[in-house]
């Protein structure tokens, strides 16, 4: 196991460092003048070239990527262009509150997609199987943005069931104290029960957004996975020997559809870990993809890099993580790279 | 004689005690746009909601005095009082200039209890002209170019020395970016590579006005606490901001009309029309000076014929636009002096109108036959990609094709500095709203923002002239013969003066707008038991 994991950080690192590389040069293959951003529509001439001195834009290409990449081995992404930060740490700021709207988000497509898959397996081509289906076609053709739009008009202007989209938590209320910056997990641990029932008042509607968007491929796949099973000579064999068909369905089925459910969640979360600008953009969400979206709108390219990179390390260390999943739900593939 | 001392001690206690529960909190203000503030260093390019906070934070020697125009306050062009200083004097010199006399406030403090001198406001003024911000480039107008006109007699009076006499001086002494800041603070957050400290104020405030920067999240939050030591702190109804960026507009209604914001910003016009039956809010749209242009870049080949140009003036469906992209919040801009400016003249005004045989003897008289052009908008404004579908239409009947490209806005910017878009849309708002200020920095030759490229020496003549002329009726004459010949030229195709709109919830009170065109909000109030 360990020489595995050994192998996968080896590949993890090389992956890392052709990302660095490609993003650095796609992002200033962007048009458009980052100085002129910086400087205003007011500015003279040699006020944008003293912009353009002061952040290296004239500098060789070549010689630009040395210089950020040695910042990035010290964990500097560079400066924004737009608000004059500090590109990690304003990155970071904005990271848990995306991390903590997608992990919520891909629990609750769990919760709703895997037994949905399951009940549409094991009750094939009935009008249970029926519903299912509708539910998952209904949920891949939805999009974000009318989801999170329609949610928001019932849920919170017309009823008034729950809050509205002004961020993780009410305006003017003081966030816990950082430990985890995941507010639920902080509300948590220092006990302050109302804050933790508001930051997931304040989750709801965006969670109820991606989740149901996020179900459809999780049905999908759990179905036709457990299908799969359900159709096999050991399940056939389990029958014959009368064991009973809920042991069937899950110590024997489950099992086994494990590994392309894995797969799919690794996909989903990877593709929230950019964060969702949509769903950020109409909950007010104040997470990392509205933070790229600001950068993309007005050129910042240090800004947009810095997201890029921190994206791609994270999808590089998920998929490390689904990998070793794989190995500890299936012994097979462990055992393949023991012997290669 | 030892009761009676308990018995007044114990009633002070119990009045303390009774006006402790029963006094009510000052409320706290919600005001809502697409995004914050970026960063806040007063003297740096920012985004609007970054002014909005600045607005606040500063105190400038004098502001306007507020005018109460059904429920809105807004700004006299006429009359200034003084705030940051509690007198002032402005007397023209012998040399041809202005001298003005601030004598500063002894009862304000910065937030963190330092009295306000005259030589924080004097800090500010060197920092404008020796920093490396955009401000320095703004004082020439009024006829301040060196740190030596701004002098002090005591620690309490500072002079300004103008070598100009411009109607403007005034009128710039109420921007917020000349407002005081605490030198010393800055001086202790300063070093060798930035001596005035510009690092220190993006995320700090460091003004003497009615509010402080308590926490600061760009783009997504801004809290404002009230300065204590603000002169006029008592008369604050409100017990500080709170600036939140919603950034889908139909968000920023829904949450404005439930209550849970009382201010919102930025909400298109289609939006607008809509929120105006709605009991819940109140919605405020006052003329404004601004202006939105389709420009026509001189030196790309094409454009330099006139009679191309003056075809596209009169192809242009200035009331559709007006009706059908504005929605009514907006007026006829009817040239670079837009319509609600002083001295506009309305004759010239007028002729910006849509007339398409005009336009098609003038694109024949033109010799260029099925013209192509390539017409730019921003992506971040809606309402340009709206008109310039319009306009489109429009040229299309008298026969000019265009080619709408839809940019990033920092593409756009690029694009119109190098000269790349022959047609584009653009906007401009004047602080101050001065008609030579705005005819000098958006269409005479060389300057930086003259995106048209337009140059004309005998209007350029006009403009330095009436800029630095105090007689109204001269001024007015100088005016109409500069925009006569800008008309004449086709410069432009000034498409509509957008309103200044904003929309509160019906519970508050007390907005006001004055020159900078910024939502004021320190006198806002909020009623109790309301929604």
């Amino acid at each position: 196991m360990w020489r595995y994991l050994f192998k996968r950080s080896i590949i993890s690192i090389f992956t890392i460092i052709g990302i660095i590389i490609v993003v650095f040069f796609i992002v200033r293959i962007l048009p458009g003048d980052p100085a002129l951003v910086r400087a205003g529509p007011y500015a003279s001439e040699k006020k944008i070239k003293e912009i353009r001195v002061k952040y290296g834009l004239n500098d060789p290409l070549l010689d630009q990527f040395k210089d950020y990449f040695i910042k990035l081995m010290h964990f500097d992404l560079g400066t924004s262009i737009r608000t004059g930060g500090k590109v990690t740490d304003e990155l970071m700021e904005r990271l848990p509150a995306s991390l903590e709207l997608a992990f919520y988000g891909v629990i609750f497509s769990l919760i709703l997609g895997v037994p949905l898959g399951i009940l549409g397996s094991a009750f094939k081509d009935s009008w249970i199987d029926w519903f299912v289906r509708v539910f998952a076609v209904f949920g891949s053709s939805m999009t974000f943005f009318w989801l999170g739009l329609m949610l928001t008009f019932f849920l919170f202007f017309k009823f008034q069931w729950f809050p509205g989209p002004v961020g993780r938590l009410s305006i003017g209320r003081l966030p816990p104290d950082e430990i985890t910056s995941f507010f639920t997990f902080d509300a948590l641990l220092q006990g302050d029960f109302n804050l933790l029932i508001e930051s997931f008042h304040y989750l709801s509607l965006p969670v109820i957004t991606i989740g149901f968007v996020l179900s459809a491929p999780i049905i999908k796949i759990v179905r036709s996975a457990m299908i799969d099973s359900l159709e096999s000579e050991y399940v056939r064999t389990a029958k014959a020997v009368s064991i009973p068909y809920i042991q069937i369905l899950f110590s024997y089925c489950f099992r086994n559809a494990l590994l392309p459910i894995t797969t799919t969640v690794g996909i989903v979360f990877g593709y929230m870990l950019g964060g969702n600008i949509i769903v950020e953009l109409i909950f007010s969400w104040p997470g990392i993809g509205r933070y790229a979206y600001d950068a993309i709108r007005v050129n910042d390219i240090e800004a947009l890099q810095g997201f890029v990179i921190i994206v791609g390390i994270l999808y590089v260390i998920l998929n490390v993580i689904i990998d070793l999943t794989y190995a500890w739900i299936d012994p097979r593939i462990r055992l393949e790279g023991i012997t290669k | 004689m030892l009761y009676f001392r308990h018995l007044i001690l114990s009633i002070i206690n119990i009045s303390i005690i009774f006006s402790l529960v029963y006094a009510k909190e000052k409320p706290v203000i919600v005001f809502s746009g697409a995004d914050t503030a970026n960063l806040i260093e007063p003297h740096t390019f920012r985004s609007t909601s970054a002014y909005m906070v600045t607005h606040h934070v500063f105190e400038p020697l004098i502001r306007q005095k507020m005018i109460n125009d059904n429920g809105l306050l807004i700004g006299s062009r006429e009359i200034h009082l003084g705030t940051g200083s509690e007198s002032y004097s402005i007397n023209e010199t012998s040399d041809g200039g202005f001298l003005g006399v601030f004598k500063i406030r002894k009862n304000q403090t910065f937030a963190d209890g330092r009295q306000v001198t005259a030589k924080d406001y004097k800090y500010m003024f060197d920092r404008s002209i020796k920093g490396p911000g955009y401000i320095g480039l703004l004082l020439p107008f009024i006829g301040i170019s060196d740190v030596n006109q701004i002098s002090l007699t005591d620690e309490m009076t500072l002079q300004i020395k103008t070598n100009v006499k411009s109607p403007l001086f005034e009128r710039f002494m109420t921007f917020q970016v000349f407002g005081a800041l605490n030198m010393v603070e800055a001086k202790n957050n300063s070093n060798n590579e930035d001596p005035w400290a510009f690092e220190y104020y993006k995320n700090k405030s460091g003004g003497s006005g009615p509010y402080y920067v308590s926490k600061f999240s760009p783009d997504s939050e801004v809290v404002l606490k009230p300065n204590p030591g603000y002169w006029n702190a008592d008369k604050i109804p409100n017990g500080g901001l709170i600036l939140k960026a919603i950034p889908d507009s139909n968000e920023r209604a829904r949450l404005v009309s439930s209550g849970l914001i009382d201010v919102a910003g930025g909400i298109p016009p289609k939006l607008l029309s809509k929120l105006k039956n709605d009991s819940n809010v109140k919605v405020y749209n006052r003329p404004s000076s601004g202006v939105v242009y389709l420009a026509m870049n001189q030196t790309i080949k094409v454009m330099k014929n006139i009679n191309l140009r003056r075809a596209i003036v009169h192809a242009v469906p200035y009331s559709e636009l007006i009706n059908n992209v504005m929605y009514g919040y907006a007026s006829p801009a009817g040239g670079v002096v837009t319509s609600s400016m002083e001295t506009y003249d309305n004759n010239i005004g007028n002729q910006f109108s849509k007339d398409l045989n005009k336009a098609r003897k003038y694109l024949k008289d033109s010799g260029i036959n099925d013209p192509k052009l390539l017409l730019g908008v921003r992506e971040s404004r809606l309402e340009d990609q709206e008109a310039a579908v319009l306009i489109q239409d429009s040229l299309r009947k008298v026969g000019i094709s265009i080619e709408i490209q839809i940019l990033p806005d920092g593409d756009f910017g690029n694009r119109i500095n190098k000269n790349e878009l022959p047609l584009f849309i653009h906007d401009w708002y004047s602080w101050g709203e001065d008609p030579f200020y705005q005819m000098m920095f958006l269409s005479t030759c060389g300057q930086w923002v003259n995106y048209a490229r337009f140059c004309n020496k005998e209007y350029d003549k006009l403009v330095k002239e009436g800029a630095f002329t105090l007689d109204n009726i001269k001024r007015n004459s100088l005016s109409s013969k500069a925009q006569r010949i800008f008309y004449s030229e086709a410069v432009w195709a000034p498409l509509w003066s957008a309103d200044r709109t904003i929309v509160t919830n019906k519970c508050v009170n007390g907005l006001s707008i004055g020159y900078s065109s910024i939502a004021d909000m320190k006198m806002m109030s909020k009623k109790s038991n309301c929604n």
